[in-house]
C-alpha cells in the first residue's frame, strides 16, 4: 500500500468511526448503533461491491490518461439487455390462431398447427386481452384448402364444427386445447397438489405452468414442479393447492415455458456486446483520435437512448423466474450467522457481489502490477509517446482498457440489475459514471494518466457509500446528498494535492551536482 | 534618463546592462555560479557555450522568466528586479526566441500589438494598428502590410515581425536565442542587415549561436560559458575560432572525444530510397556496417530527425527499402524497428525517451521487458532487478538507487538511462538523436567513450548532431543533410567545420 492509499484508508477508517458514534443509541454501546446493524453492513457491502466492479474499470481508463463517461448507461443497457434475453413468456400448449368464426354455421377455422383436432377435444375460444373462457366441444375436424384475396391456394386451414351454439362472432383470437382433468389429490400437510389429466402430454416439464380455466368461475396459474406420464395419462405435481373452490368443471391447459436464452448465454451475450462497444470507443480513440470525452459522452447519450427504445422505456425485470437461478448473485448473501432478536431472525451473511469484486479486484491487480501488459498500462499513462518509442503497441493497449472498463460495467450493471430486480430504462444508473469517476480519483487515481492503485479504488467506493449512507442515517435531507458528496471528493483530493506538494517539494531539494 | 541619447559614437563607461555574479540550480544541477557579464549600448554581444553551459539560463533570467537565487542586476548603472516579464519588458529588454512567441492565427499589425491594442470604449481601433504597425515595419526593412496574415510569411519574416514587436516596446536589449537556426542563407544575411542597423540606432544584441562563423561576423565582444560559469572573454580582434572552442570545451578537442581506430565490418543496414513525408520529393540512401559511427549533420529542419524517425518505424515513410543484415526488412512500428535490432535515443529526451514519472528501474527495464518474460505474461522481477542494477553500474548512472523517479536525474543520466534502456537488448544499430544535446560536459564525454566503446564492440552507431564540433571528433564518416537529402558524405579525413557547412547550407553544387 502506498503513501496514497493509506491517505483514503485513514479517511474511510475516521468516517466509519464517526458514524459509529453519530448513529449510536449511547456512547457505551457502539456496537448497538445503527451503523451496525447487520442489514446496513449488508448493504453497504453490497453497494460497494457492484461500484466497486464499476470504479476498476473505469481506473484502468484513467489510469492511461483516458475518461469512460458512458458507464452509467452502460450499466443501463447491459440491465436491460439481461432482463430481454432472460425474458420468460408463456405459450399454451396447441394454441392456434383464429381466421374466421362462422357463428351461425358453427365453424370456426382456424391456422394449421402441429397439432391435430380430434372430435370430440374440447376447445377454449379466447378473444384477443379478454380472455372469454368459452369452452366447446368439437363435433367435426377438417382440413380445408385455404385462399387468398386473388384466389391463389396459401396453405391448409382446420375447419373446425361445434358441437353447440357459438356465443360470438369474431374473426380474431385464439383456439387452444384444453384438458379435463380426470383427478385432482391435495396433499394434505405438503403444500403441494396434484393433477392428473387423461392424456399422454411429454413436452410438459418442472417450471412450466398449468392453466386452469373454467367457463364461468375464471381462471388460475400454477406452476408445475413435477411432471409423470404413462401411455394415457400425465400426472402432474402443482406448486401449491389451487384451494377451496375447486370443484368439477374445471379444465387445464398447459402453459410452456420459454425462455429466451439460456443464463449462461444470456450472461456471455450481454458482456460480449459490452466488449464489442468498448472495442467501438477504443477504435475511435485510438485510429480516428477522437477525445475519450467525446466518444464517451456520445456513448453516454446513445447507451440510453437505445436502452429506452429496447424496452419501450416501460420497467423490465426478472420476476420470479430466476429467484433460484441467477438473482442470488445480486441480491444473496452467504450466511455466517442467525440469531434471535427481540422475537425476530437476524441473520448477517457476506452478499455474494463481494465475492466477485474480491477476485475482479486480485485479477486486477495482478495485471496491473505483475504483467507487462500491466506495466505498458502504466508507462503508457505517464507517457504514452515515450511507450511508443520504446516499441510499446500504444494504440492496442489503449483499446484494451475501453474494452475493459464497459465489460466492468457491464457485470456490475447485470449484477444490479439482479439485486433490484427491475429496470427502469429512464432512471437505471444515471450518474454511476460519475461515482465510479469519483471512486477513481478519490482512491488515487490522476486523470492525467499514470496513477493509481486498485485497492485505492475499492476504498474510494467504499467512502462513497458510507458518505451515502450517513446521509441516510443522519437523516439530512436527499436534496444534500450531492452537495454533501461532492464537498467531501473535493477536500479529499485537495487535501491529497497539497500532502503530495509538499512532499515532492521536500524530494526536489537542491542536491549537490551531478 | 532619456533613451534617445545613446548613440553609437558615444560608448558610454556605463555599461547598459550589467551581470553581477548571478547564481542559479536546479534540482540536481547548478545550471549558474556567479556569472557576469557587461553590455554596453549599441553593441552585439556573443554568448557562446555548449549546450548545458547556462546560456538559456540566463537568458531566461535577463527576461524576467525565472528570478536568480543570487547576484543582481543593473540597467543604466541603476539595480533592477527582474522578477517578471513585464519587468523585463519594462527595463527595455526582449527575448527573440528559437521559437517564434506570436500567434500565427492572427495578422502582423495584431501580432505586433497583442496584449496592448490601441482602444476606444473597448472597442480596437485598427486603423490605428494598421499605421504604427506600418512605421515599426519600415524600422526593420519590412514593406509588408500589417494586415498580411502571420502564416502566410516565411519564418524569416515572421522573426522580422518579432524584432518590429520588440523594438515597438521601445526595447533597448535585444535578445536572440540561436535565431538563424531555422533561417535560408538568404534570410540569414538580412538578419545580419538588420542586426548592423540596429546597433547604428544604439540598440545592444545579445546574440546566441552555435555556429561561430556568424558569431566571428558579428560580434563585438564574446562571452563564453562553460558549466554555468564564465569561462572567458574574447574583443573584437581577438575573436577566433579556436580560441572559442578551447575556451568552451575547455581541454584538447582531440582528447575530448577519444576516437579510436577499429575494424569495420559487414553492412549491417541498408536504406534505399527513403521518402519522409516531410520531403515527399526527396529520397534518402545510405549504409551502415558493425562498428562504424556515423554522424548525420544538417542544418534545424533539413530532415535529419525525419530520417531517423521514419526508419524507426515511428513515422510512415512514403517510400523506401529497409535491408538489415543483407535481408529486406519490413518496419512499420517502431515494434517491427526494434525486432529488427534497431534503437532509437530519441531528440527529445523527457518527451519521447523517457517516462520521467517513472522508477529508474521501470525505465531500463521498459524495453526489454518481453526477453525474460515469465509464462508469456509475467515481469521477471528479479531479473528486472539484478539487470537494473547492473546496467546503473555498468552506465555510471548517478540515482541514489533504481527505486529513484527518473525525473529528479540530471540530463545526463537520464540520457544514460534512455541508451541502458537500448542496451538491455543489444541492438545492432544504435540511432542516436542529438544525444548529447543539454547535458554538461562530463555526462557528455562519457556517453562519447560509450559510444566509442560500443562501436570496438561491433554495435554500428547512427548519431543525428548540430554541434560540429561532436560530428567531427565523433564519426567515421558524416552524411550532410540538407533540404530532405543527402548532400554529400564525408570520410573522416575531409571533415571540417567549412567542408560541412558547405553542404549544410547547400553551397557546393
Amino acid at each position: 500500500m502506498n503513501l496514497k492509499s493509506m491517505g483514503i484508508f485513514g479517511l474511510f477508517i475516521g468516517l466509519v468511526v464517526f458514524m459509529t458514534f453519530m448513529t449510536a443509541e449511547s456512547n457505551f454501546s457502539v456496537w448497538d448503533s445503527t451503523f451496525w446493524q447487520p442489514n446496513n453492513v449488508e448493504n453497504l457491502l453490497r453497494r460497494t461491491s457492484m461500484y466497486g466492479l464499476l470504479g476498476i474499470g473505469v481506473a484502468f481508463v484513467i489510469i492511461t490518461g483516458g475518461i469512460d463517461l458512458s458507464i452509467g448507461s452502460i450499466v443501463c443497457l447491459s440491465g436491460c439487455l439481461l432482463a430481454m434475453f432472460l425474458q420468460v413468456d408463456y405459450r399454451a400448449l396447441n394454441e392456434s390462431e383464429v381466421i374466421q368464426i362462422d357463428a351461425q354455421a358453427r365453424t370456426i377455422l382456424v391456422h394449421p398447427g402441429p397439432f391435430q383436432f380430434q372430435p370430440g377435444d374440447r376447445i377454449r375460444l379466447a378473444n384477443g386481452r379478454r380472455v372469454k373462457n368459452a369452452i366447446v366441444k368439437i363435433a367435426q375436424a377438417e382440413t380445408v384448402p385455404l385462399e387468398d384475396r386473388s384466389g391463389k391456394r396459401a396453405g391448409e386451414a382446420w375447419l373446425l364444427t361445434a358441437d353447440s351454439e357459438l356465443s360470438h362472432d369474431d374473426d380474431s383470437g385464439t383456439v387452444s386445447k384444453v384438458y379435463s382433468i380426470e383427478k385432482y389429490v391435495e396433499a394434505v400437510g405438503q403444500d403441494r397438489a396434484k393433477l392428473v389429466l387423461p392424456e399422454k402430454i411429454d413436452v410438459l416439464a418442472p417450471r412450466d405452468r398449468i392453466s386452469l380455466v373454467h367457463p364461468s368461475l375464471g381462471q388460475k396459474q400454477i406452476e408445475v414442479v413435477g411432471v409423470s406420464n404413462d401411455e394415457k395419462i400425465t400426472a402432474i405435481e402443482l406448486q401449491r393447492p389451487l384451494g377451496k373452490d375447486f370443484s368439477p368443471g374445471w379444465y387445464a391447459i398447459p402453459q410452456l415455458r420459454n425462455q429466451r436464452m439460456s443464463v449462461p448465454l444470456a450472461l456471455l451475450a450481454v458482456l460480449s456486446i459490452a466488449a464489442l462497444l468498448g472495442t467501438i470507443h477504443g477504435l475511435l480513440v485510438t485510429r480516428i483520435r477522437l477525445q475519450p470525452f467525446v466518444v464517451t459522452l456520445c456513448g453516454l447519450l446513445i447507451y440510453r437512448g437505445l436502452s429506452r427504445w429496447l424496452v419501450n422505456d416501460q420497467p423490465v425485470g426478472f420476476g420470479n423466474e430466476y429467484a433460484n437461478e441467477l438473482s442470488w448473485l445480486g441480491s444473496g448473501k452467504w450466511n455466517l450467522m442467525t440469531w434471535e432478536e427481540m422475537g425476530r431472525t437476524q441473520s448477517f451473511g457476506i452478499p455474494y457481489p463481494l465475492f466477485i469484486l474480491v477476485l475482479v479486484a486480485v485479477l486486477a491487480s495482478v495485471f496491473l502490477n505483475m504483467t507487462i501488459w500491466g506495466r505498458y498500462l502504466q508507462a503508457l499513462g505517464r507517457n504514452e509517446e515515450a511507450a511508443r518509442f520504446s516499441g510499446i503497441d500504444t494504440a492496442n493497449y489503449t483499446l484494451l482498457v475501453y474494452v475493459i472498463c464497459t465489460v466492468a460495467a457491464a457485470l456490475g450493471g447485470m449484477l444490479f440489475a439482479l439485486d433490484s430486480n427491475s429496470v427502469s430504462p429512464s432512471s437505471f444508473g444515471n450518474f454511476f459514471e460519475l461515482y465510479a469517476i469519483a471512486a477513481a480519483v478519490l482512491g488515487g487515481c490522476s486523470l492525467r494518466g499514470g496513477e493509481g492503485t486498485i485497492l485505492g479504488v475499492v476504498i474510494g467506493t467504499a467512502v462513497m457509500q458510507v458518505l451515502n449512507n450517513l446521509i441516510l442515517l443522519m437523516k439530512i435531507s436527499d436534496e444534500l446528498e450531492f452537495a454533501i458528496i461532492g464537498s467531501v471528493i473535493l477536500l479529499g483530493v485537495t487535501a491529497d494535492e497539497i500532502v503530495r506538494r509538499i512532499a515532492s517539494r521536500q524530494r526536489n531539494r537542491p542536491q549537490s551536482a551531478t | 534618463m532619456p533613451t534617445d541619447t545613446a548613440h553609437p559614437e558615444i560608448l558610454s563607461s556605463v555599461p547598459l546592462l550589467e551581470v553581477r555574479q548571478i547564481s542559479k540550480s536546479f534540482p540536481g544541477v547548478r545550471a549558474l555560479r556567479e556569472v557576469s557579464l557587461k553590455l554596453y549600448p549599441g553593441e552585439v554581444l556573443a554568448v557562446i557555450g555548449e549546450n548545458g553551459a547556462g546560456k538559456s539560463t540566463l537568458m531566461k533570467i535577463l527576461a524576467g522568466v525565472q528570478p536568480p537565487d543570487s547576484g543582481e542586476l543593473r540597467i543604466d548603472g541603476q539595480v533592477v528586479q527582474l522578477d517578471s516579464t513585464r519587468a523585463a519588458t519594462r527595463a527595455g529588454i526582449a527575448l527573440i526566441h528559437q521559437e517564434l512567441n506570436l500567434a500565427d492565427n492572427l495578422q502582423v499589425g495584431a501580432n505586433i500589438f497583442l496584449g496592448r491594442e490601441p482602444h476606444r470604449l473597448g472597442l480596437i481601433n485598427k486603423r490605428q494598428i494598421r499605421e504604427k504597425a506600418k512605421l515599426i515595419l519600415e524600422k526593420v526593412g519590412l514593406d509588408i502590410s500589417p494586415q498580411t496574415p502571420l502564416k502566410s510569411l516565411p519564418i524569416g519574416k515572421q522573426q522580422m515581425v518579432e524584432i518590429a514587436k520588440a523594438l515597438s516596446f521601445d526595447a533597448r536589449i535585444l535578445i536572440m536565442d540561436e535565431p538563424t537556426s531555422s533561417l535560408s542563407s538568404h534570410e540569414t544575411q538580412q538578419l545580419f542587415k538588420l542586426i548592423h542597423e540596429l546597433r547604428k540606432r544604439g540598440i545592444s544584441v545579445i546574440y546566441i549561436s552555435h555556429r561561430l562563423g556568424e558569431v566571428k561576423e558579428l560580434a563585438d565582444r564574446v562571452t563564453i560559458l562553460r558549466d554555468g560559469a564564465n569561462a572567458g572573454e574574447l574583443n573584437r580582434e581577438e575573436i577566433s575560432h579556436d580560441k572559442m572552442v578551447r575556451l568552451m570545451v575547455g581541454r584538447d578537442v582531440s582528447q575530448f572525444y577519444g576516437r579510436s581506430s577499429h575494424p569495420i565490418g559487414d553492412e549491417v543496414l541498408r536504406i534505399e530510397g527513403l521518402v519522409t513525408s516531410m520531403w515527399p520529393k526527396q529520397s534518402v540512401s545510405f549504409s551502415i556496417a558493425r562498428g562504424e559511427i556515423v554522424g548525420v549533420a544538417g542544418l534545424v529542419g533539413a530532415g535529419r530527425t525525419e530520417i531517423l524517425r521514419a526508419l524507426f518505424g515511428v513515422d510512415h515513410r512514403l517510400a523506401g527499402d529497409v535491408v538489415v543484415d543483407g535481408k529486406p526488412t519490413r518496419i512499420r512500428s517502431t515494434r517491427d524497428a526494434i525486432h529488427s535490432g534497431l534503437a532509437l535515443v530519441p531528440e527529445n529526451r523527457k518527451q519521447q525517451g523517457l517516462v520521467v514519472d517513472m522508477p529508474v528501474r521501470e525505465n531500463l527495464s521498459l524495453a526489454s521487458l518481453r526477453l525474460h518474460q515469465r509464462a508469456q505474461a509475467f515481469i521477471n522481477f528479479g531479473y528486472e532487478r539484478t539487470e537494473s542494477k547492473s546496467m546503473i553500474d555498468k552506465l555510471r548512472i548517478k540515482t541514489p538507487h533504481d527505486r529513484q523517479i527518473a525525473k529528479f536525474l540530471s540530463g545526463g543520466n537520464q540520457q544514460k538511462i534512455v541508451i541502458g534502456k537500448w542496451l538491455a537488448r543489444k541492438p545492432k544499430l544504435l540511432l542516436l538523436d542529438e544525444p548529447t544535446r543539454g547535458i554538461d560536459v562530463g555526462a557528455k564525454q562519457e556517453i562519447y567513450r560509450l559510444m566509442e566503446t560500443l562501436a570496438a564492440e561491433g554495435m554500428a552507431i547512427l548519431f543525428v548532431s548540430s554541434e560540429l564540433e561532436e560530428i567531427i571528433g565523433m564519426a567515421d564518416r558524416v552524411l550532410v543533410v540538407h533540404e530532405g537529402r543527402i548532400a554529400g558524405s564525408l570520410t573522416r579525413d575531409q571533415l571540417t567545420e567549412q567542408s560541412i557547412m558547405q553542404l549544410a547550407t547547400g553551397q557546393s553544387e
